[in-house]
C-alpha cells in the first residue's frame, strides 16, 4: 500500500500531551470500503483507480435518480397526486423525511430519492416537508457516534453537546421554516425560480450552460437508466416495473454514496485537515464555510457533523467553534441532490432542480435568519450545553432525548394531525 | 510625558521579567496588572490553538471515530437501562 500524504497517513506529534507518539504504534488509516482495500494497485495508479471509481459512483447515482424518476412515474401512472394524498398534509411528509434519513442515515439518500421522485411527477408541495424533516433526521448519527464517548463522563458530556447542537440548530429552523412554508410557500417559490433561472425557462446564459451540462450528464446515464427500465418493463407489468425500479433505484443511491463518501474520504483526508487547520480562530464565517467545503468534499454532512464530535469531545473546540461548521455542513449536504438533479432533462429536470434548489435555499435561509438574528444565534449552544449536562448527569436522559425526536415527536405530530383532519 | 498609548507600547517592549520589577516598584501598579493578564491571555490562546492544531493533526482517527459504533451504541443502551431499573429498584442508590 501507498504511503501517500494525503491517503495513508501516520499520525505523528498528535497525543494529548503533545508528546510526538511513538512510529510503531501509529499506523490509522482512514479504512476503504472493502472491495477498494482489495484492489492490487499502489501509488498513483491506485489513486487514479480510486478517483475513476468515484467518477463511476457518481454516474451510478445519478443514473439511480433517473431510474427512481422513471419508476415513480410508471407506478403511480401520472396519478402520483391522488395516490400521495396521504402525504399532502405537510406533518406527514415532515415525519416521513425525519424516520426515512434515521432508516438511511444520510440525508444525501433521502433527498436525492426525492429529486427522483419530483421528476417522476411527486408534487412539490408534498416533497418539499419531506426535505425539511431530512435535516432533521440526519443528525441522529452524530448522536449515535457520540454515545462511543459515554466512558468518560467529561468527555461524552463535551461530544453528546456538540452532536446536539445540530439537533437544536435542526429543530429551530424547522419550527421557523415549516409553518411559514406551510401557510406562504417561500421555499417552494424560491426553488421555482431558481429552477427557472437554471433550467431553461427564462432562456438566460445561466440556463444555457446548465441545459447543456444536464443535456451532456443524461446522455451519458441515460442508457443505463433505459436499460434498467427496460429489463424491468420486460419481465413485469407496468405498476410492478415502476416498484422494482424505485427500489433498485434507492439501493444503488444506499450503496453509492455510502461509497463515495467513504472513498472521499480516504481521498480527501489530507485536504480535510488542511481546511480546519485553516479555519482554527478565524471566526463563525469561516466556520460555516468550512463546514460546507468539507462536506462537499467527503459528500456527507453526517460524517462532518460525526467528525465535530471527537473534536469537542477532546475539550480542544468549544461548542461555538463547532456550531458554524454544523451549520455548514448543512448547506453542503445540498449538493447532493444538485448533482442529482442533473439526471434529467426538459420538464423533469426543471421539476427535479426546483426540488434540490429547495433543499439549498433552506439551509442558506436557515443559516441566515439564526446567525443574523441575534436572540436565534444562541439558542442551539444553550439547547445543546443544556441537554449535553443533563445526559452526562444521568444517561438515561439521552435515551429520552433520542426516543423523543425521533419516535416521540414524529408519532406524537401524526396523532396531532390525525385529530384536527 | 508618556501619552497611554506609547505607555502601553512601553509596557509591551518589557520582558517578563523587567515587568514584575516594575510591578514591585510601581505605586500605580493597574496597568501593569493589565499587561500581566494580556500577556497570559495571549499565550493561553496560544496554547489553546496548539493543542487545537494538534487535535487536527490526528485527521485520520477522528475520521475513524466519526463512524457509528454499533457496539457502543448496543452497550450504552444496555448499561443505561440496567441502570435505570436498578435504580427503579433502590431509588436510594448514588449516581451515574
Amino acid at each position: 500500500m501507498s504511503l501517500d500524504n494525503s491517503t495513508e497517513r501516520k499520525i505523528y506529534g498528535a497525543s494529548t500531551n503533545g508528546a510526538p507518539l511513538p512510529e510503531e504504534q501509529d499506523t490509522t488509516t482512514v479504512q476503504r470500503p472493502g472491495l477498494m482495500a482489495r484492489l492490487p494497485f499502489t501509488g498513483r495508479t491506485r489513486k487514479i483507480v480510486e478517483w475513476l471509481s468515484i467518477v463511476a459512483a457518481v454516474y451510478v447515482l445519478i443514473t439511480a435518480v433517473s431510474v427512481i424518476g422513471s419508476g415513480f412515474g410508471a407506478a403511480t401512472g401520472g396519478q402520483a397526486q391522488e395516490i400521495f394524498a396521504f402525504a399532502h398534509n405537510p406533518v406527514v411528509g415532515l415525519v416521513i423525511g425525519i424516520l426515512a434519513t434515521v432508516l438511511t442515515q444520510s440525508s444525501s439518500t433521502t433527498t436525492s430519492i426525492v429529486v427522483g421522485l419530483v421528476a417522476g411527477g411527486l408534487p412539490l408541495e408534498t416533497a418539499i416537508p419531506i426535505l425539511l424533516g431530512a435535516n432533521v433526521g440526519t443528525t441522529m448519527t452524530s448522536t449515535l457516534v457520540s454515545l462511543g464517548a459515554a466512558g468518560d463522563r467529561n468527555q461524552f458530556r463535551r461530544a453528546f453537546s456538540a452532536a446536539s447542537v445540530h439537533d437544536m440548530y435542526n429543530l429551530l429552523s424547522v419550527a421557523i421554516f415549516f409553518p411559514l412554508e406551510w401557510m406562504f410557500g417561500i421555499l417552494g417559490r424560491v426553488g421555482t425560480w431558481f429552477a427557472g433561472i437554471t433550467t431553461g425557462a427564462d432562456g438566460g446564459i445561466i440556463a444555457t450552460v446548465f441545459t447543456a451540462l444536464g443535456n451532456a450528464v443524461s446522455a451519458v446515464t441515460d442508457p443505463g437508466a433505459d436499460m434498467i427500465e427496460a429489463g424491468a418493463l420486460g419481465v413485469l407489468p407496468s405498476v410492478w416495473a415502476g416498484i422494482a425500479m424505485i427500489i433498485i433505484g434507492v439501493a444503488l443511491i444506499l450503496l453509492v454514496i455510502n461509497f463515495i463518501s467513504n472513498m472521499l474520504k480516504v481521498l480527501l483526508v489530507g485536504n480535510v485537515e488542511k481546511m480546519f487547520h485553516k479555519a482554527i480562530g478565524r471566526g463563525p464565517i469561516s466556520g460555516i464555510f468550512s463546514g460546507l467545503l468539507i462536506t462537499v468534499m467527503v459528500q456527507s454532512s453526517s460524517t462532518a457533523t460525526s467528525l465535530a464530535v471527537p473534536l469537542a469531545a477532546s475539550g480542544k473546540f468549544s461548542l461555538w467553534q463547532i456550531y458554524p461548521f454544523t451549520v455548514g455542513a448543512n448547506i453542503g449536504t445540498t449538493m447532493t441532490a444538485v448533482i442529482a438533479a442533473f439526471a434529467f432533462s426538459g420538464g423533469e429536470a426543471t421539476a427535479a432542480m426546483t426540488a434540490a434548489a429547495v433543499h439549498l435555499f433552506y439551509n442558506i435561509f436557515s443559516a441566515l435568519t439564526i446567525f443574523l438574528i441575534p436572540f436565534l444565534r444562541p439558542l442551539p449552544v444553550r439547547g445543546a450545553t443544556w441537554i449535553g449536562a443533563l445526559g452526562a448527569r444521568n444517561k438515561i436522559y439521552v435515551v429520552a432525548w433520542l426516543a423523543g425526536l425521533f419516535v416521540v415527536l414524529p408519532a406524537l405530530l401524526i396523532g396531532i394531525t390525525a385529530l384536527f383532519s | 510625558m508618556q501619552t497611554p498609548d506609547n505607555f502601553d507600547a512601553v509596557l509591551q517592549s518589557l520582558s517578563d521579567e523587567e515587568l514584575l520589577d516594575h510591578l514591585s516598584q510601581s505605586e500605580t501598579p493597574e496597568l501593569l496588572q493589565a499587561e500581566v493578564r494580556r500577556r497570559l491571555q495571549v499565550r493561553a490562546d496560544h496554547e489553546l490553538r496548539a493543542q487545537q492544531h494538534a487535535e487536527i493533526s490526528q485527521m485520520v482517527e477522528h475520521l475513524e471515530q466519526s463512524r457509528v459504533d454499533w457496539q457502543a451504541v448496543r452497550e450504552f443502551f444496555r448499561e443505561t437501562l440496567l441502570e435505570f431499573t436498578s435504580r427503579a429498584e433502590d431509588p436510594d442508590q448514588e449516581g451515574h
